[in-house]
């Protein structure tokens, strides 16, 4: 089992780190600024996307289609107490 | 920390348990029982067993999602990760599950739903064959198999030092009313028993919270206690932690590795998901559930993370971080209230063995029964035939469970390598899925090469991770990495070999779905006559 796994840690570690190295040395150096902004627009993105959606692709198998079942509204509101988190903490 | 020892924490507090106590949890087993049985008289075909007569609304699917997906160990163990890393344990419930509902909701829940399939092995082995199939079903039928025998451990550990039930005595009670319920009420059942459970839950972790709040002053007095203990408690309010951090949540793994990969992997291919949202009374109340579980899941760590906090502002020296919440529970609760918490640590744990076994039976009958028999006679089996023999496997595999669950505590590194198997397929399943879905070229050969060496990958990465990754638990980066190695593999060999057969194509990919007339007479079927089939839009 030692000899396998230092047979893998030779070709995986060596073929590997010099490209992920310098990848982790980067995000490293990334502000905090940036990770926060990265998760948010993450977040945004992950919602963003539903408004695009077609009203009878959200709609389908909802017998009133009222504003308050239209789906694309509660994710936006759904976000923002998400959003928030991220912001603050 | 053993997942055994977690719950047997409450050894000593079991004395405070007063006959009030005792008789709360005494009252909820057989509330919970009772309504199993009552539910017992809606169920007369397979579809009413293990799609719950698709009668289900969005709130009720939305809570059972969530109370499934909390155990009772997670209540102890997700607090003790708070009390040692802080807040960034949070990200699970919040970064690690509302994008990726977002998308289960308007990608997956659609999608399974049009195209009829009612597993994800099904729905790999029509597009990609029977050696998907057969692969994904094993790994699935490994997982949940083994978590049913350790959830009834687990309950059998805990019944024992609440209740002083020998632990036999509690594998079998848990057998019982479990089983009991699961047998004669299938689905609907398991759902409407976990919206009870959320409730006593959510009560439950929600008494603690308050009063272990009343104790410290309120967030500012727990910020300040906290953080004044040392600068290594100088994150501990932080969700995003940097990328060289210690701890196993840098926030470029929380963000790529669990973000968009496991969480996605997650919800989109769990069968205790897919089951629950295909048991909605319409496409519109399966998406909105995701949603609904979506807004809940933003209190799970208050009431499961923050009490890991605070209990370090009460108790800063324990040596053992998962004795957390047992702590707080002998220091701050008055008699009843913790019996309500007691019946809310069970409640987490039947929540979670009723949706292992409801899941294994309907991933034996739609993987391997249906096709079997279909094989071996030249026709699909009975709709009678599959509701007996889900009840059937249903007993045998709860049996089997409360059988074999005490050889769970001499096995505990089986269970380990269990999880560590199963967390080592989420990135190329997540791949094959993705690409199965939305390219139309992606073939057999390519998908089976992907897999098969994306896992291989993964197992590599799990030996000499630590040196590659900055984290020492580098298990997010390696999702990452074995999803996109998967993703391009597969992509890869698909383009080099032949396109796909149409039949493997047909009505399984993105955009086709709802021409296909197979698909939709499997709709239809399921339907019944709920709503009408869709006659267009994304799928």
């Amino acid at each position: 089992m030692e000899s396998l796994t230092n047979a893998i840690e030779s070709v995986l570690v060596r073929g590997l780190k010099p490209f992920l190295d310098p990848l982790h040395g980067f995000l490293d150096q990334l502000p905090p600024a940036v990770w926060r902004g990265s998760v948010c627009a993450f977040l945004l993105l992950g919602a963003l996307w539903t408004l695009f959606l077609s009203k009878e692709s959200v709609f389908r198998g909802c017998h009133v289609q009222t504003k308050w079942a239209d789906l694309r509204l509660w994710v936006c509101v759904l976000i923002v107490p998400y959003l928030l988190i991220y912001l603050i903490f | 920390m053993g997942f055994v020892t977690t719950l047997g924490m409450f050894s000593g507090d079991a004395s405070v348990l007063t006959a009030i106590d005792q008789a709360i949890i005494a009252f909820y087993l057989v509330a919970v029982l009772v309504m199993g049985i009552f539910f017992s008289r809606y169920v007369k075909t397979s579809g009413d067993f293990f799609l719950a007569g698709k009668s289900l609304p969005f709130w009720a699917i939305g809570m059972s999602v969530v109370v499934s997906d909390i155990g009772a160990i997670d209540m102890v163990a997700g607090a003790g990760s708070a009390y040692k890393y802080g807040l960034a344990q949070a990200n699970f419930d919040w970064l690690g599950s509302v994008p990726a509902m977002i998308i289960v909701a308007f990608v997956f829940v659609p999608f399974y739903w049009r195209s009829g399939v009612c597993t994800l092995p099904e729905f790999l082995g029509r597009r990609y064959g029977p050696v998907v199939r057969t692969l994904q079903a094993v790994i699935w039928l490994g997982f949940l198999v083994s978590m049913l025998a350790v959830m009834l451990w687990s309950s059998a550990v805990f019944l024992n030092e609440i209740l002083g039930l020998p632990t036999q005595g509690g594998i079998w009670l848990t057998v019982i009313v479990v089983g009991v319920y699961t047998v004669l009420g299938g689905l609907t059942a398991v759902v409407l028993t976990d919206v009870i459970q959320t409730v006593i839950m959510f009560v439950g972790a929600g008494a603690l919270l308050l009063l272990s709040y009343w104790k410290i002053g309120g967030w500012n007095a727990l910020v300040t206690t906290v953080t004044e203990r040392g600068p290594e408690f100088a994150d501990h309010f932080r969700l995003l932690l940097p990328n060289s951090t210690s701890s196993p949540y840098p926030w470029s793994g929380i963000l790529f590795g669990l973000g968009i990969v496991l969480s996605t992997a997650y919800f989109s291919s769990n069968q205790a998901v897919i089951q629950r949202v295909l048991g909605a009374r319409s496409e519109w109340h399966a998406k909105a559930s995701m949603l609904f579980a979506a807004f809940l899941k933003l209190l799970v760590p208050v009431l499961v993370i923050l009490p890991g906090l605070t209990a370090l502002a009460l108790h800063p020296s324990l040596e053992d971080p998962d004795r957390a919440v047992p702590r707080l529970v002998a220091d701050l609760l008055p008699p009843g209230l913790m019996g309500l918490v007691f019946a809310a640590f069970f409640a987490a744990l039947m929540s979670s063995v009723d949706s292992y076994l409801n899941s294994s039976t309907t991933i034996l009958i739609s993987d391997a029964y249906r096709p079997i028999s279909t094989w071996l006679k030249g026709a699909p089996p009975t709709d009678r035939s599959c509701l007996v023999l889900g009840r059937g496997l249903t007993v045998g595999l709860i049996v089997a469970g409360g059988l074999i669950a005490p050889a769970i505590n001499q096995f505990e590194t089986i269970y380990s390598a269990m999880q560590t198997m199963f967390s080592l397929f989420q990135g190329p399943t997540l791949a094959l899925l993705l690409l199965g879905v939305f390219w139309k070229r992606t073939n057999s050969i390519g998908a089976i090469v992907g897999l098969t060496t994306g896992v291989g990958l993964s197992m590599c990465l799990n030996l000499v991770g630590d040196k590659l990754f900055p984290s020492e638990d580098p298990f997010l980066f390696i999702a990452f990495w074995t999803f996109v190695y998967s993703l391009v593999a597969t992509s890869l060999v698909s383009a080099v070999t032949g396109p796909p057969n149409e039949k493997y194509t047909k009505g399984l990919v993105w955009g086709s779905v709802v021409d296909d007339p197979a698909s939709q007479a499997a709709l239809r079927a399921r339907l019944d006559d709920g709503e009408s089939a869709p006659s267009g839009g994304e799928a």
